[in-house]
């Protein structure tokens, strides 16, 4: 059992969760998630919920952020500070990150963005600069963009409406920024819905920048037991959840399978 | 008052005999939802298991179907993954040697499209050192040729059964489909195949829809469902089982606590298996395990022998 200590709206949408855990806060990498049972006493929802961490705010807390998307994260949201909630974590293999790296190009859309939080934080803490990408529909769903301001790093948004930023996907955004730069030495992370990372594991392709993404899935064990979290590769199946969350964008093999190039 | 103390104050003694083979206690973790094992090696003491049912193994490797492969629905989800697995060879190779050195039996799933697919893998885990017993599925909703199509008919689950039967030394257990009008039937020709044990249920074939997409959720269609919603569906199915048969049964659906053993046990079953719980609680097992020896200490019951088919009603079971 894990004790909430707090749990608030941040934008529409979006929600704010911290709870308690030695074990997950010493031990959780960038690009770790947590399985969350969300009802103590109750077989409705049944199955733990993935979220990525998003930061450690102090030794023994771990930090979400979570965007309302069914029944799972409504009654989430409803859970008081004080409350509790049964995690399991830290799971999955996170991000790894080169002591070589020059630059590092960040990429989140919507609800992809918290395990960049995270990633942001260690870059930094090694002295690694890092231009972030940020994209929502609108600007009111740009979310954690205040986590990204330490020195050496540098944020760009972009939102569908044009309400802030860049006027169009994160993506297009970043192909332009591209367009500038050399990306020597460099490296991308992308966490966001899949047609987005599709598109940056294309534009990464021709640029020939590693790139590394985190995917998601229905998940029911979190351990690699159930299968059902299975992605294609180029090594063969993998599992989402124990070989991932974090995969290198040019082994998915449906990308591949897509690519305007072949 | 130590030396007079009547002997339900000690351990409950947890062994069960299923015909040919024995197991340290009757829980045992279901195909499919808990890998090969070793993927709950740092969660669950293996050693305390009564078994361990291997994921459903094929001769070739499978990738199994594309995403989306899982749905939740009340109190249960519904599943196709599409029979994933390593194919026998990795099996034999990389993950039965591992395996080993655990104290529990470990039983594997067989699965094929063919009569002589289900023949060559029987042969080949016959000829390797570490499988108690062979779990024949005829059951799997997930897979279109052979599986369910094999058991829902009578005579091709006799005649799978007895042909494995002829050519291992192995316990045969045959996992039984709930997908059937009479279950009882099906239990009857597995019997005269020649069947050791009986497993059951394996998943309900359901369905789930996306109102946004106005397609159905899995990429398979339908898929099988379990958990805690298949439970009354899996007690009838046993008892029906437990009416028609009289070989061990290992009862499985929806079981979350040690209090569910013991209506499996009581509706006939010898021996139970965890599944989708295993998902929810990573230990659920062991937690299930424990929960079940103080109910028996609780209820002064010595043996677990005492409880199987213990079900109170003007018309018992036999
Ligand atoms: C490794 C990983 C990390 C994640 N990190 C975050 C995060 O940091 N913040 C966040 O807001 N969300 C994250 N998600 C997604 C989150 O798990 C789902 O939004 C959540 O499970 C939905 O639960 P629900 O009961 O509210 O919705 P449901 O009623 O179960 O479903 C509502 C919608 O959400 C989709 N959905 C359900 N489960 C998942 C899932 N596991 N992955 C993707 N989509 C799903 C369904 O297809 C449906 O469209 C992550 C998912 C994974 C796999
Ligand atoms: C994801 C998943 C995969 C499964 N795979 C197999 C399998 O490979 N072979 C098999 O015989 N049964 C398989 N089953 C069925 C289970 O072994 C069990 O019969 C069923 O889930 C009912 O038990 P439960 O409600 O406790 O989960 C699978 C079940 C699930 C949920
Ligand atoms: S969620 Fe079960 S294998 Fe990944």
């Amino acid at each position: 059992m894990n004790r909430v200590v707090e749990n608030r709206k941040i934008a529409p949408g979006y929600y704010y969760l911290e709870f308690l855990s030695d074990g997950i806060s010493s031990r959780a990498v960038p690009g770790q998630f947590v399985m969350m049972r969300i009802s103590m006493h109750s077989t409705d929802p049944l199955l733990r919920r993935p979220f990525s961490i998003m930061h450690i705010p102090a030794p023994g807390a771990v930090g979400i952020v979570y965007k309302i998307a069914g029944r799972g994260t409504r009654i989430l949201s409803e859970v008081i500070p004080g409350g509790e909630i049964d995690c399991m974590g830290p799971l999955g293999v996170g991000f790894s990150i080169s002591k070589t790296l020059k630059r590092a190009y960040l990429l989140g859309g919507g609800a992809g963005t918290p395990p960049l939080v995270f990633l942001a934080a260690e870059l930094h803490r090694m002295g690694i600069p890092a231009s972030v990408f940020l994209g929502a529909r609108r600007s009111e769903e740009l979310i954690l963009a205040d986590h990204f301001r330490s020195p050496g790093q540098e944020i760009h948004e972009s939102t569908d409406d044009g309400s802030r930023g860049y006027h169009g996907t994160v993506t297009a955004g970043f192909a332009e920024y591209l367009r500038q730069v050399n990306p020597e030495n460099s490296a991308i992370y992308a966490c966001g819905p899949e047609p987005m990372l599709k598109s940056v594991a294309h534009i990464s392709q021709a640029h020939s920048i590693p790139t590394q993404v985190s995917l998601e899935s229905q998940m029911a064990c979190g351990i690699g037991a159930c299968l059902g979290c299975t992605i294609q590769t180029l090594a063969g199946p993998k599992q989402i959840c124990s070989d991932g969350p974090v995969f290198d964008a040019s082994t998915i093999q449906k990308w591949i399978d897509e690519s305007p190039s072949g | 008052m130590e030396s007079t103390s009547p002997s339900w104050n000690k351990a409950p003694d947890l062994r069960v005999q299923l015909g040919p083979l024995e197991l340290k206690n009757p829980i045992t973790v279901a195909s499919g939802t808990f890998g090969y094992g070793l993927e709950y090696k740092n969660y669950v003491d293996l050693n305390r298991l009564g078994a361990i049912f291997v994921k459903g193994l094929t001769l070739k490797p499978r990738s199994g179907h594309p995403q989306q492969r899982i749905a939740e629905t009340a109190s249960g989800m519904l599943n196709c993954i599409g029979l994933q697995n390593v194919g026998i060879d990795e099996f034999i190779k990389d993950k039965l040697p591992k395996l080993r050195s655990y104290d529990t039996a470990v039983i594997a799933n067989i699965n094929g499209s063919t009569a002589e697919e289900y023949y060559e893998i029987s042969d080949r885990l016959t000829q390797s050192d570490g499988v108690a017993a062979l779990e024949v599925n005829v059951s799997c909703p997930n897979v279109k040729a052979g599986g369910m199509m094999f058991g829902t008919d009578p005579f091709l689950i006799e005649t799978i059964t007895s042909g494995i039967r002829k050519r291992t030394h192995l316990p045969v257990i045959v996992k039984l489909s709930p997908n059937v009008t009479d279950i009882g039937a099906m239990a009857i020709a597995a019997c005269n195949g020649g069947a050791d044990i009986l497993s059951l249920i394996n998943t309900l074939v359901g369905m789930a829809v996306d109102v946004r997409t106005w397609r159905p959720v899995l990429s398979n269609l339908t898929g099988g469902l379990s958990g805690p919603a298949i439970k009354p569906v899996a007690l009838r199915c046993v008892y029906e089982t437990a009416r028609a048969v009289s070989v061990p049964i290992i009862g499985m659906g929806g079981i979350c606590s040690g209090t569910d053993v013991v209506e499996f046990l009581l509706v006939g079953a010898h021996a139970v298996s965890i599944g989708t719980a295993s998902y929810i609680h990573p230990d659920a097992s062991i937690r299930i395990l424990d929960e079940l020896i103080r109910y028996m200490i609780e209820n002064r019951i010595g043996h677990i022998s005492e409880i199987t088919r213990g079900l109170k009603h003007e018309n018992p079971l036999p």
